[in-house]
């Protein structure tokens, strides 16, 4: 699904005054195209995507869906961080979550459900509850179940941030695996620089005070990506490049050497 | 479960509660019957039993116990009612809940006993009045867990549903009804146990039947045995209800009870 985000500013007001989350956003997703946005913390990264997913409003500014409106729910799904699993849910109940609400059939449900229960690997694990998986196994279900409405655009905020390392790389691959029979616009907001030439077509550099986009970079790399440990002399110089960037930017919030 | 898996010489907690309270009732038949207590204010548990066989037989207890289980019955379920449904929108509305949250806050800590008389004043000395007074003590506990239980459910929970459009009748299904119910199911325990404390109170003044007018017609006729075995049977009751509430949230919030670590409970 693609996008375009058009001079986006998020303020919050408080009794201390107003603090400016984002200014002047300005950023485009293409069709099926796959955009990470890196930052340091706090930079507003999440805040810009629950604005995409419209699960607050801007300030200021818009988002525009080619070709149809937001209305249509079933095009937009979100990986949370948290992985957001409902506990008293099971798996297939979580997965099964979105699908619901969407009003579709019980055995239409059911069909696709078991699918992608299936596809992350999970089918023995369909009438367990969240609080019994380990958290890897717990974001492969946040997963499912965002990708089983079959969404248009993926929104996944830092999904494999807390997970250990090596857990990830494995996701990763899964990810990629996943998308790759079936590809979608994705914005996967991540602090892992790695992660992010890894996976995206475009890295969106963000910085802080307030968040603005501070550079836009091309992976001129074919997707899918091998292992990270294939790793090309590109991706390596991509890499470093984005970190020259975030370096100032992680050193100003620290509050060490301008 | 005791550690290095010791199993053999692990007894479980409830062998030590049957036999503290058989040891208990034996120590106390004793010192009546030694003669080291008086049997006038403290009868013996074996003439207890018996007493209570006598009532029952003769058909003494049930109207009285079935004056009371109206009351606490039907009081409970109105509070509770009333308790969940304001709960709800309470925890839900910002906005309801400032406007309504200073008359919890000045009505919830008058003794609903000493608002009995005004209640009657209003429904007239009759059952309305009673049951009325029971719902509304068992009202505040519900209403101020429900509250508790639906704001304490984790936002992101609320995104998700609102991520697949979902309206009110939706998140109140799927999301509020669910993440809450521990909470409100804890309320409903300590509604209920108030519940029963109201009624009998209530019915120590003016009513004929219910167990709190046979506890206080023993006493006032120093038929302690009597006094006893309601006692017995208000005890038995609650230890119902707050079992059949134990049972409910371990069907329906076993995933709250059962977070974490599983070895300490």
């Amino acid at each position: 699904m693609e996008f375009q985000c058009r001079d986006l500013c998020m303020q919050y007001h408080t009794r201390r005054g107003d603090t400016v989350v984002l200014r002047d956003v300005n950023f485009h997703v293409a069709e099926r195209e796959f955009v990470c946005i890196v930052g340091p913390s706090g930079c507003g990264k999440t805040t810009l995507l629950r604005l995409v997913a419209e699960l607050i409003q801007p300030s200021s500014g818009d988002i525009v869906f080619s070709n149809r409106t937001r209305a249509d729910w079933s095009r937009i799904a979100i990986v949370f961080q948290d992985h957001g699993l409902l506990p008293w849910l099971t798996v297939f109940q979580n997965v099964a979550f979105g699908l619901r609400l969407l009003g579709i059939g019980r055995h239409e449900c059911q069909s696709r459900t078991d699918a992608y229960i299936g596809k992350v690997g999970l089918a023995s694990c369909a009438d367990r509850y969240p609080y019994q998986l380990s958290i890897g196994m717990q974001q492969r279900v946040g997963i499912a179940r965002a990708l089983v409405t079959d969404p248009e655009l993926l929104l996944m905020d830092e999904p494999f941030g807390s997970l250990d390392a090596q857990t990830k790389l494995i996701m990763q691959d899964e990810l990629v695996q996943l998308l790759h029979a079936n590809e979608k616009s994705v914005v996967f907001v991540t602090h892992d620089i790695t992660e992010a030439v890894r996976l995206g077509d475009r890295v969106l550099v963000m910085a802080d005070r307030p968040g603005h986009i501070r550079e836009e970079i091309v992976v001129p790399l074919a997707r899918p990506r091998a292992s990270v440990f294939a790793k090309s002399r590109e991706a390596e110089e991509l890499e470093r490049r984005i970190w020259s960037m975030l370096e100032d930017e992680v050193r100003k919030s620290l509050g060490i050497g301008e | 479960m005791s550690k290095n898996g010791q199993r053999s010489f692990w007894i479980p907690e409830y062998v030590f509660s049957i036999l503290l309270t058989v040891a208990m009732v034996a120590l106390w038949e004793w010192l009546v019957r030694a003669g080291k207590v008086s049997a006038l204010f403290f009868p013996a548990p074996s003439t207890i039993v018996r007493t209570s066989l006598r009532l029952i037989s003769a058909g003494e207890l049930t109207p009285h116990l079935k004056a009371t289980l109206y009351r606490v019955g039907l009081g409970g379920v109105i509070g509770a009612a009333a308790g969940v449904a304001l709960g709800v929108l309470m925890g839900w509305s910002c906005r309801i809940r400032n406007i309504v949250d200073p008359f919890v806050a000045a009505i919830h800590p008058i003794p609903k006993i000493a608002v009995f008389p005004v209640v009657m004043v209003i429904f007239g000395i009759g059952e309305t009045s009673r049951v009325l007074v029971v719902a509304i003590a068992a009202f505040f506990p519900i209403l101020i867990n429900t509250v508790l239980g639906v704001r304490q459910i984790n936002p992101r929970y609320f995104e998700v549903a609102a991520n697949y459009n979902a309206g009110p009748v939706q998140v109140l299904r799927r999301v509020i009804v669910p993440g809450s119910l521990p909470f409100v199911l804890a309320g409903l325990r300590i509604g209920g146990n108030v519940a029963f404390l109201m009624t009998i109170a209530v019915e120590m003044v003016g009513v004929e039947t219910g167990l709190g007018k046979m506890i206080w017609f023993s006493w006032e006729t120093l038929r302690t045995e009597n006094l006893y075995v309601c006692l017995g049977i208000i005890a038995i009751l609650g230890i119902g209800f707050n079992a059949v509430l134990y049972f409910l949230s371990l069907r329906f919030c076993h995933w709250q009870i059962d977070r974490g670590d599983n070895e300490t409970r």
